[in-house]
């Protein structure tokens, strides 16, 4: 049986031969959740000594964070390479407020179905190079850390829901997609109004 | 980049992209996981399009396979183990005409009967499964050509293949 032949015949075992196009308006629908659900976090230089610092003084308070919040065997943490193994100490990128994103409403299933990583949380501290440390009180998704850590960019404003940023001792819902905070009404201080329904919603 | 041309340029390969995409998981699971899959595919390429190549759709079909391979690791997790793993396996209700051709795929290794999949239905050439696949082009050349040869044995074990029996092109003995 030459190549075509084999071709043709796998052809005709094809189960999407059926398949209609998306109509037009579920394709821009789509496009559209795409380019609000998460704004591109831009690269950043690394400042590596204090980035090494922080991450000593990290890990040791993620050793006792461990015995604190240490979880049952049986929740595996899920998804993702945001962290690999269970209590480590989460980083995210908070993006920058530069990117002007179109938001639309929030929707439960768009959270559900694009947040890798969601937790409620308190901020314990914000570093000179505007690092977030927060304790987790609760995950809804994702890796089961007792810190998370959000650098938080210069120009973050106006896109965590309530006050806009982080700011020590108060408490947020953070949900996060490939180590990128969701804004644009995903993310944001845990009395927000509407944010604490749309998590218990979506998770 | 600005995030006006970023958007224009996301809105012009985009429909295509999700054409494709669409079709490459209606061939390999059931249409909710399709429709989760789709959604999470078309986030990661405006996260990284600037780190999209010009060629763009095997590399979209390779996000799609590792967010579809995510999206099965979570289900099995959850325990939803049966029904998900066999409309994998087996993608779809073949359509009828050729059951020969499903069951020799089914008797294939994963990875032989993905590749032919992908030359087959996603219509690509083997420089476009390795990028698919991440792996190097030849080494895609070589395997589709095994894949090949081992779907025409299966196809004669089965006597599927009756008629087409006399060519045996590069069959070694």
């Amino acid at each position: 049986m030459s190549d075509d032949d084999l071709r043709d015949r796998l052809r005709r075992t094809d189960p999407a031969a059926s398949l209609t196009p998306l109509p037009p308006d579920r394709v821009s629908r789509l496009l559209e959740e795409s380019m609000s659900a998460v704004v591109a976090a831009p690269p950043r230089r690394l400042r590596l000594p204090v980035l090494a610092a922080a991450a000593a003084a990290v890990l040791l308070l993620a050793g006792a964070g461990w015995l604190i919040f240490r979880p049952r065997p049986a929740e595996a943490p899920s998804t993702s390479a945001i962290a690999s193994s269970p209590a480590a100490t989460v980083r995210l990128t908070a993006p920058d407020g530069g990117h002007a994103a179109k938001c639309r409403e929030p929707q439960p299933s768009q959270l559900a179905s694009s947040a890798d990583f969601a937790f409620a949380g308190t901020v314990t501290g914000i570093d000179a190079t505007n690092v977030v440390t927060l304790a987790v009180t609760r995950v809804y998704r994702g890796t089961r850390a007792a810190l998370v850590q959000v650098d938080q960019q210069p120009g973050t404003s106006e896109t965590l829901m309530g006050s806009g940023k982080f700011e020590p001792g108060k408490n947020y819902l953070v949900a996060a997609n490939q180590g990128t905070v969701m804004i644009c009404g995903y993310s944001g201080e845990a009395d927000a109004e509407g944010l604490l329904s749309l998590y218990e919603k979506a998770f | 980049m600005n995030s006006d041309d970023r958007r224009a340029r996301f809105e012009a390969l985009a429909p295509a992209v999700i054409e494709a995409v669409r079709r490459y998981l209606a061939r390999r699971t059931d249409p909710a996981t399709a429709d989760d899959v789709l959604s999470e595919t078309l986030l990661v390429c405006w996260r990284r399009l600037d780190e999209m190549p010009a060629e763009h759709l095997p590399w979209a079909y390779g996000v799609a396979r590792l967010c579809l391979a995510n999206a099965e690791r979570a289900q099995r997790r959850q325990a939803r183990l049966t029904a998900r793993i066999s409309a994998f396996l087996t993608p779809g209700p073949p359509p009828p005409g050729d059951a020969g051709v499903t069951t020799a795929m089914a008797a294939l290794r994963g990875e032989d009967a993905e590749i032919l999949r992908l030359w087959a239905w996603e219509d690509l050439a083997p420089a476009r499964i390795a990028a698919v696949l991440g792996v190097t082009a030849n080494a895609a050349s070589i395997r589709l050509h095994r894949a090949k040869q081992k779907l025409r044995d299966e196809l004669r074990k089965t006597g599927a293949v009756a008629g087409h029996e006399e060519s045996t092109e590069g069959r070694r003995p």
